[in-house]
């Protein structure tokens, strides 16, 4: 089985360190970033697998590193999930629209659930 | 002009009408009398030509008059209309003591017709006026019968003094009579007085007193106004605080939340190490305790949501229901797809008329009802739309709509309290955790606001179908 990077990019230190558990408890290699703006940077040297979004983040927010992700070439067709708890309608309709490949809300999903999405997009 | 100066005038017309006949009859009296004494004591005064100036100087006053009456009907002016009413008595007191100086020492009847001016100012003028002209006619016919009181003849005197008592007595019986006539001028001043005043500089006080009085409610109606738009401001601004301040709340506390129920899940799990059954035990009620929490912050959205929502006006349009049905329809692509439920959409053969609504709101409402339908569906199960136009055709034109599950029902001990805030049936909590029971309260809440109803028939475990009405036009 080839090792899928997964890149989290979350500022909250709590959350992430959860995150980065279960997922590496799950055999996949992380890269981290705390904001927008490396997040982006990081993207693009790491190269992951999948990124796990939030959109509330310092310095830029992830709706914008989001729509800088989709016009690299590279990470064009990288699959973004949105790990968030911003959940609006007008939230979820605006991911979707910069490209976003599924939404997820932190507070009424678990790890689990999202380690189930993450598999559905990584072909083991 | 006032009833009383209407009537007035009307008579100054008649007035001056009669006179073309006594003026004819006049004549005719004096030549019948100068005819008698003529062939009594061939003395006669009156010749063709004199006749015929009395006749026609009469009637170029008698145009004259004609014309004055028009002319104070057309302006109406009061002052002119008395003027000609003394103008009329006047030449009538001429014409008839031109009548009477030349005949009366023959004919006793003569100073009756002296009564002719007296009545027309008991009609036309006052009290004082007809008392006046009675008076003056009582002097003028001792004048006339003394000629120019050249012939102070006691008999003549003694004949005709009595006249003079009758000239006043019919003056008094007369404006009697007509004084009923300024009594309805004054009934009707009465009743009009507090709103309008006859002269002009009662009227003019009145406008300038009910132009302060206006000016002065439009000024406070100016300033209520200001206030009020102040105050809808500064709640609004407050409304909009109130919100954020929600909003900011409650997505700052998910995210620790999130962390904590995660922590719990995943300690439940194992994941972190083997756990004993107690440890289980209260780790469980940890996590239902978080659930819970997450569950409260979820509908402290949603309704902040939809309270600001409902706070913006209504946008009446023209909605063409089955094509914002279509476009609904198209958001569920997604969720259709992932539990395989088969969605149908059946709209009637004809075209339907546009209905009048907030095309924004009956989106909600569509939008709210399908996702229900959808949600509490089982995989695979099968959800139906329906527009029907049965009622199109009935006095209060409507339109029906409703959304067919096939999914877990509400239990009928429950169906009363559907439509309440925060209403979750029993059975919805398990399949579809995500859910704040204020989607049918605000539901219920649009389609009442377009006057349609909203009701529902439901068996647990069969189904559920939500039916609403709306009608066609607003009005």
């Amino acid at each position: 089985m080839a090792t899928h990077k997964i890149l989290i990019v979350e500022d909250d230190e709590f959350l992430r360190s959860l995150t980065a558990k279960r997922l590496e408890k799950e055999g996949y290699e992380l890269a981290i970033a705390a904001d927008g703006e490396s997040a982006v940077s990081v993207a693009q040297d790491e190269k992951p697998s999948l990124i796990l979004l939030d959109l509330l983040l310092p310095i830029m927010n992830g709706f914008d590193a989001l729509e800088k992700m989709r016009q690299i070439e590279s990470l064009k067709s990288v699959p973004v999930v949105v790990f968030s708890n911003l959940g609006q309608k007008e939230d979820i309709e605006r991911a979707k629209g910069l490209g976003a490949n599924d939404f997820l809300i932190k507070a009424n999903f678990t790890l689990d659930d999202v380690i189930e999405k993450v598999k559905s997009y990584l072909p083991l | 002009m006032n009833q009383v100066e209407q009537f007035k005038l009307t008579y100054n017309l008649r007035f001056v009408l009669s006179r073309w006949f006594y003026i004819c009859v006049g004549i005719i009296f004096i030549i019948g009398v100068d005819y008698l004494n003529l062939t009594k004591t061939d003395l006669h005064f009156w010749r063709g030509d004199d006749l015929l100036i009395l006749f026609f100087s009469s009637a170029i006053l008698n145009f004259i008059f004609l014309f004055l009456v028009q002319y104070v009907e057309f302006k109406t002016d009061v002052f002119f209309g008395r003027l000609l009413a003394w103008g009329q008595i006047l030449a009538d007191f001429l014409l008839v003591s031109i009548i009477i100086s030349f005949v009366s020492s023959s004919v006793a009847v003569a100073p009756v017709l002296l009564l002719l001016p007296i009545i027309e100012t008991a009609i036309l003028l006052g009290v004082f006026e007809t008392l006046f002209v009675s008076i003056f006619s009582s002097f003028a016919l001792i004048f006339i019968l003394t000629n120019f009181l050249t012939q102070m003849d006691l008999s003549i005197l003694g004949q005709f003094s009595p006249f003079a008592l009758v000239y006043l007595f019919f003056a008094l019986v007369f404006n009697y009579h007509f004084e009923s006539i300024n009594n309805l001028n004054f009934f009707t001043k009465k009743q009009i007085k507090k709103d309008v005043s006859t002269t002009k500089t009662e009227q003019l006080e009145w406008v300038r007193k009910y132009g302060t009085k206006m000016e002065e409610n439009n000024r406070r109606l100016y300033a209520k106004e200001l206030e009020l738009r102040i105050a809808k401001e500064e709640l609004e601004s407050l409304d909009k605080a109130k919100s954020k301040f929600i909003s900011v709340t409650a997505h700052q506390m998910r995210t620790p939340l999130s962390g904590i129920k995660w922590t719990f899940n995943m300690m439940l799990s194992g994941q972190l190490g083997e756990i004993n059954e107690e440890q289980a035990k209260f780790l469980k009620q940890g996590e239902v305790g978080v659930g819970q929490l997450i569950t409260i912050l979820n509908s402290l959205l949603e309704i902040d949501k939809i309270e600001s929502k409902k706070l913006a006006e209504f946008k009446l349009d023209e909605v063409n229901i089955v094509n914002l049905i279509e476009d609904v329809i198209k958001e569920f692509d997604n969720q259709i797809e992932s539990k395989k439920i088969l969605l149908e959409f059946n709209k009637p053969t004809i075209n339907l008329p546009t209905i009048q609504a907030d095309p924004g709101k009956i989106r909600v409402v569509l939008e709210n009802l399908i996702d229900n339908a959808i949600k509490y569906t089982p995989i695979g199960g099968r959800v139906e739309v329906v527009v029907n136009d049965d009622k199109l055709n009935s006095a209060n034109q409507m339109i029906e709509v409703f959304v067919r599950d096939s999914g877990i029902g509400i239990p009928y001990i429950e169906q009363k309290k559907v439509f309440g805030k925060f209403f979750r049936a029993s059975n919805a909590v398990g399949t579809e955790p995500d859910g704040s029971g204020v989607g049918l309260f605000i539901t219920k809440d649009i389609i009442e606001n377009h006057k349609g109803s909203l009701w529902f028939e439901s068996k647990a475990g069969q189904g559920t179908t939500f039916h609403f009405t709306l009608p066609i036009r607003q009005a």
